[in-house]
């Protein structure tokens, strides 16, 4: 006999739509009948990963492969330990930012909880929180496109339990600088949970920045998250981490999924960890180099445009994203339209090298002007 | 809110007994004594033509309230020999020689005296619903006088019944008809949908908390939003529009939509944040899209005849697929008959056909439910087919042959794109 199912489903689980995630680059460059396709879409970096962490995928031997990975990132976490001079015991390892986001949303909210995020800054906090049955407090950015501290003191209440910070924010690139956030942390004081997203720290050049690693020595109730996939170049592996004190690890680590983070993800990291230097500095070149060109071609066609730290920079269009998007693909250029994070007609474009750069903008000079 | 339920065997009986109960409650839940009889009419000719068909089945009857009118919903379980009898028309000869006493108007008749007649079927189950709306007061026209005022930067205030008489009587005095709905002249209806929370608005206000522009939607099919307006009354018609449109898209943004469209859209919509549609000529305007999420591509079927028209529904959208012949309805296994459903909106003289199955008999049943529709008064006759499974691309090309053009596409409206098509005459 048929069953209905969707009585089995719980309203927030119904009134939740599931994410599509992008087809791969072969099935959109046939769609789109293209030679090439620059994924500006992402903020990945194609200057990465280390050449080491190249050399271990080759090496990996076929042994390896039937044996489970280390099922908590064990030297992974030993190496992060000894970079960032902690314990080994206050980092935990997880497939990509979305999985640690869900961890923690897991190990404090129960039924009528609440979590307290920016309206428009990286989507799966919101989601995290709406698809676990728990309300995303949802703080509107200031006319400047910045998150106000105080009006995100306003939207925690007695049933808030997890704050994400995401700074710089993703996909302004604004930040809160140390006595901002520190200030902030103070008036929060230990009534919940502050996770500080960091996936863009090592973008950032500024000397007012704070660092989250040791931020968190002193306020216990900080949570920060690292990733490997913007930096990096390990994307593709999904791999991120997040360190707090020990008694908080102790917590969140009962609704870590282990045994998530394969071995090629672990060796890689561990890799890059050792000898990350050379990279940074040949990206963090490239991107300025990028963000000049971007900032001059939005000028020099009239757009607002919106950035700070991180390795992307926004443009307010003067006709649909989704249109200009659609266009752009057309020629080979995936940007990201901004109407999901609630930027209606703004796009993001992630810095690349200067040839691609310079190809994307008369691409979207003839784009605008066609 | 369910206030009533009731299940029992499929007996004729029944069609005497229920209506009167099913009038006296949705009177005492806020329908007029008119409105209720209507329902209670269509629950009489419904009840009968149910029983007759699936005779000593079990059925379940229920009834609910919302702000804005009561629903009944019948529901039952029905094997695939009975499925005949659920076209919106059936064919006259066929049911007189299998069940003499079955009236096989007895569908359109209940549809007749509702406000909304849908079906919907999923394994094997079938719920056929009808919506009666209360009796909602016409707002009278009025003129606007602005406060001089300039307008609030400050997060909206929420609509309410007063707010929304003041915006119909606006709109009506400085928008022709054809650029709002017949909803928009009885704005407790409107409101009524707003508390059901059916339907969505944006509004902008002046200091004076007066409303100087207003903009509303509401969800049609699975992943799309129908759009209204947006009414401006300043003379700064621009800025307002603006702001009134940029706020639609970001309330929408992250609701799971795939895209907004309107058939309805004000002229001063700013059309440079969407796509327009120029295909077919609709009588009351153009048709505008946007886009709310990036489209991933995906894979269609169509009839070659309709190829043309429908590559350049994609071309105009910028939007690829991977397009696959649909020559026949394919299936190893053809029904005899096909079943298709009908979803009339009186307020516009406009009637959607819903293919359900195919079947060796769709000519036939095309041509049947276009006559009655004709019949019935019906100025706009439209099909919806999901390109998704070939049957209905085949389809499209049988409706095609009647005399119906594709209209417009709504992308990933369906299990894959919807093709709306619409009647112009053989």
């Amino acid at each position: 006999m048929a069953h209905d199912f969707t009585s089995l489903v719980p309203e927030h689980v119904k009134n939740f739509s599931p994410y599509q995630p992008s087809k791969p680059d072969e099935y959109l460059k046939r769609m789109y009948r293209l030679d090439h396709l620059y994924r500006l879409n992402n903020n990945e970096n194609f200057l990465g990963p280390v050449r080491n962490a190249v050399t271990k995928v080759h090496e990996v031997e076929s042994s390896l492969l039937p044996q489970y990975p280390s099922g908590d990132g064990f030297s992974l976490t030993v190496k992060l330990a000894e970079k960032f001079n902690k314990s080994s015991e206050q980092f935990l390892v997880g497939n990509g930012s979305n999985e640690l986001i869900t961890s923690v949303v897991k190990a404090f909210c129960e039924k009528g909880d609440n979590i307290v995020a920016a309206d428009k800054t990286y989507a799966v906090y919101e989601w995290v929180a709406q698809f676990s049955g728990f309300e995303a407090n949802l703080v509107k950015l200031n006319d400047a496109h910045q998150l106000q501290p105080e009006q995100v003191l306003d939207a925690i209440n007695h049933k808030t339990k997890v704050v994400f910070i995401c700074n710089p924010n993703n996909p302004t690139g604004k930040y809160w600088d140390t006595q901002t956030l520190k200030s902030f942390l103070h008036k929060v004081d230990n009534r919940c949970i502050v996770v500080v997203d960091e996936a863009y720290i090592e973008f950032v050049d500024k000397d007012d920045f704070p660092n989250g690693m040791e931020l968190m020595e002193e306020f216990p109730n900080v949570v920060v998250f690292r990733t490997f996939s913007k930096m990096y170049g390990l994307a593709s592996f999904r791999i991120g981490y997040l360190c707090a004190q020990r008694e908080l690890i102790q917590i969140i680590e009962r609704t870590h999924t282990r045994y998530s983070v394969n071995h090629l993800a672990q060796l890689t990291a561990w890799e890059t960890m050792h000898n990350d230097a050379v990279l940074i500095e040949a990206t963090k070149k490239m991107v300025t180099q990028a963000r000049s060109i971007l900032v001059n071609c939005f000028d020099d066609l009239g757009l607002n445009h919106l950035g700070d730290q991180g390795n992307f920079w926004m443009a307010q269009l003067p006709v649909s994203d989704l249109m200009i998007y659609k266009k752009l693909m057309r020629k080979g250029y995936a940007v990201r339209p901004m109407t999901n994070f609630r930027f209606p007609n703004w796009i993001r474009v992630s810095m690349d090298r200067k040839e691609v750069m310079l190809s994307f903008c008369e691409a979207l000079k003839t784009t605008l002007q066609g | 809110m369910e206030v009533f339920s009731m299940s029992f065997r499929a007996e004729t009986i029944y069609a005497g007994l229920l209506p009167g109960l099913v009038e006296r409650l949705s009177s005492e839940k806020g329908l007029g004594s008119l409105e209720a009889m209507r329902l209670s009419l269509a629950t009489e000719e419904l009840v009968a033509y149910v029983a007759s068909a699936i005779k000593g089945q079990p059925m379940t009857l229920g009834l609910h309230t919302m702000p804005y009118g009561v629903q009944l919903n019948l529901s039952f379980h029905l094997e695939s020999k009975a499925l005949k009898y659920f076209n919106f028309v059936v064919d006259h000869e066929e049911i007189l020689g299998e069940e003499g006493d079955i009236n096989h108007l007895g569908l359109v008749i209940a549809a007749n005296a509702v406000d909304s007649y849908k079906i919907a079927m999923k394994s094997g189950q079938i719920e056929i619903q009808l919506l009666k709306e209360k009796e909602f007061t016409t707002i009278e026209s009025k003129a606007y006088t602005p406060t001089l005022k300039p307008i609030s930067k400050e997060e909206p205030l929420a609509i309410n019944q007063d707010r929304l008489e003041e915006v119909s009587g606006y709109v009506q005095s400085t928008y022709a008809t054809s650029y709002y709905e017949d909803r928009m002249v009885k704005s407790a209806k409107v409101f009524a949908y707003i508390q059901a929370d059916e339907l969505q608005y944006t509004a902008v206000y002046d200091m004076a908390d007066k409303v100087v522009g207003f903009m509303y939607w509401d969800k049609r099919d699975e992943s799309c939003y129908e759009f209204f307006g947006p009414y401006v009354f300043l003379e700064n018609k621009k800025e307002i529009s603006e702001i009134l449109s940029s706020q639609m898209v970001e309330k929408c943004a992250r609701s799971g939509a795939y895209f907004l469209y309107s058939e309805k859209s004000s002229p001063d919509l700013p059309t440079q944040f969407f796509e327009e549609l120029m295909l077919s000529e609709i009588d009351h305007g153009k048709f505008y899209y946007r886009q709310l999420k990036e489209d991933m591509g995906g894979s269609i079927w169509c009839h070659s005849a309709l190829r043309a028209y429908v590559d350049d529904i994609y071309d105009q959208l910028l939007l690829f697929r991977d397009v696959s012949d649909a020559e026949s309805a394919g299936g190893e296994n053809q029904n005899k008959h096909s079943v298709f459903s009908v979803e009339p909106d009186h307020t516009q003289s406009m009637a959607i056909i819903v293919p359900y199955i195919y079947g060796e008999d769709a000519e036939q049943n095309i041509s049947r439910h276009l006559n009655q529709l004709q019949q019935e008064g019906y100025k706009d006759i439209r099909v919806k087919l999901d390109l998704h499974f070939k049957w209905q691309a085949y389809l499209a090309k049988l409706f095609f042959d009647q005399g119906f053009k594709p209209l417009f596409i709504k992308p990933k409206a369906g299990v894959s794109d919807i093709l709306i098509m619409r009647y112009y005459g053989a």
